[in-house]
């Protein structure tokens, strides 16, 4: 890119600035030297990736198995059935800007999560790990492939959220939408056909100290007229409730499913 | 350069010996230091985050499909560091609570402040001033000469998102460095 006539000066500037910055070729050896001796030292290198290759046929099956797997998937979890049993398991909407610790049978919440987990690798071994992300609601499966995805190394978050109207002395708490997320930490997902007013876009970013820092803008102007951006710092396995108005209340909930490595 | 990484690839994908993922690194450590070092500004983070660059690399080695030059696909991840890095450590705002040196009323002749170091220092806390998109759009088109269509695909934004990052980045450092230009 050449630059136009009135930004020259400032791009010799920073090129003469960063050209008395630059290493030595000693310093470059060195950090050569360094870096060669670090990845020896790494478990992926000491054992070489398998050889890996692409054709078109290869796609092709993949693409079939893919939308065999994710019909398979969507049978079960949409099945009678499993609608029951996630119906159990939705919230009691009653109290104000409260943490409820997740009460439901750990062994349930445990097969949920480990269900969630065999999706995601299963995904990432029919997309050759390129699934930056998977959103299920009760009547969708939404998910991204992308080729650029490569080096992440993040620990892999199961996000729900769901926005209820509140109970009142003539009706009960009602669940008016829901989302579950699964994505890794710093990931951004961006769900709806508009791409200027997406439905949710969510970004979470996982704490050095375990908590998820979840940034979300949800934009249900139709049919719910609701738009809310917020930010909040979750804690894995706890139900965090916020009254957005007297209409509605927005529940997210942060469970872990898999950190680098395991 | 992107046959030979292709055959070292190759190589060490079929034997395993540590001396082609050698010759590997070492032909490319210099461009991806220069690609990072903007984005921090300091010796030993650049040192670091090159790196973890290669580190991560080397674990991915195998989604590598040669769609895109080694170069340019370790030049994304390589950015894609700096990002995790900027984030986490808020280098940026530790930088811009340093005060930076106030000009002098009579300002020496551009050559000789740069000899000084303190020029160098005032570019840098200028560059570190910017929001971390704009540094990386300014660091891998106008500093390393990285096409902007390929800085879009490695920032996964679009062309004019790129030059709109650009001419934001020129006309911030502009204003800011106007005394030396």
């Amino acid at each position: 890119m050449s630059p136009s006539p009135e930004h020259e000066p400032i791009d010799r500037l920073i090129e003469r600035c960063l050209a008395q910055r630059a290493p030595s070729n000693e310093h470059i050896e060195a950090l050569t030297k360094k870096i060669q001796q670090e990845l020896l030292r790494q478990p992926e290198v000491k054992q070489p990736p398998p050889v890996h290759r692409t054709s078109k046929a290869w796609v092709g099956a993949a693409a079939i198995a893919a939308s065999f797997f994710i019909g398979v998937v969507l049978w079960k979890w949409f099945s009678p059935a499993s609608l029951d049993s996630q119906a159990g398991q939705s919230l009691t909407v009653a109290s104000v800007s409260e943490s409820i610790v997740a009460g439901s049978s750990m062994s349930a919440a445990n097969q949920q999560l480990d269900r969630r987990k065999a999706l995601f690798v299963e995904m990432q071994r029919v997309f050759d790990q390129q699934v930056a992300w998977i959103a299920e609601s009760p009547s969708d499966l939404q998910f991204e492939v992308d080729s650029n995805l490569v080096g992440e190394q993040k620990p892999l978050l199961c996000i729900r959220l769901t926005l209820s109207e509140p109970a009142n002395a003539a009706s009960e708490a009602r669940t008016l939408w829901e989302m579950e997320v699964i994505v890794r930490s710093e990931q951004t997902v961006r769900i709806g056909d508009d791409p200027t007013a997406p439905e949710l876009v969510l970004w979470p970013f996982m704490t050095e100290d375990g908590k998820v820092f979840v940034d979300t803008q949800i934009n249900l102007s139709e049919p719910f007229g609701l738009t809310n951006n917020q930010s909040r710092l979750l804690n894995l396995g706890v139900h965090d409730q916020q009254q957005l108005n007297a209409n509605f209340v927005l529940s997210q909930s942060v469970e872990l499913l898999s950190a680098p490595g395991i | 350069m992107t046959g030979r990484d292709i055959e070292l690839i190759e190589a060490y994908r079929n034997s395993g010996e540590a001396r082609w993922l050698d010759e590997l690194v070492a032909g490319h450590v210099a461009r991806v230091r220069k690609l990072i070092y903007p984005m921090v500004c300091d010796d030993c983070t650049a040192d670091d985050l090159t790196q973890e660059t290669f580190v991560r690399a080397c674990r991915s080695l195998d989604q590598f499909d040669g769609r895109s030059s080694f170069g340019t696909w370790l030049g994304r991840i390589a950015i894609n560091t700096c990002h995790d890095h900027l984030r986490k450590n808020r280098l940026l705002l530790a930088r811009q609570q340093n005060p930076v040196v106030e000009a002098v009323s009579c300002v020496p002749e551009p050559a000789e402040l740069m000899a000084s170091g303190e020029m160098l220092a005032e570019i840098e806390a200028a560059i570190l001033e910017l929001p971390h998109k704009l540094r990386s759009a300014l660091t891998m088109v106008c500093i390393n000469n990285i096409e902007p269509v390929e800085a879009a695909r490695m920032e996964r934004c679009t062309v004019a998102t790129i030059y709109w990052r650009i001419h934001q980045s020129r006309k911030r450092l502009s204003k800011r460095l106007a005394k030396y230009l």
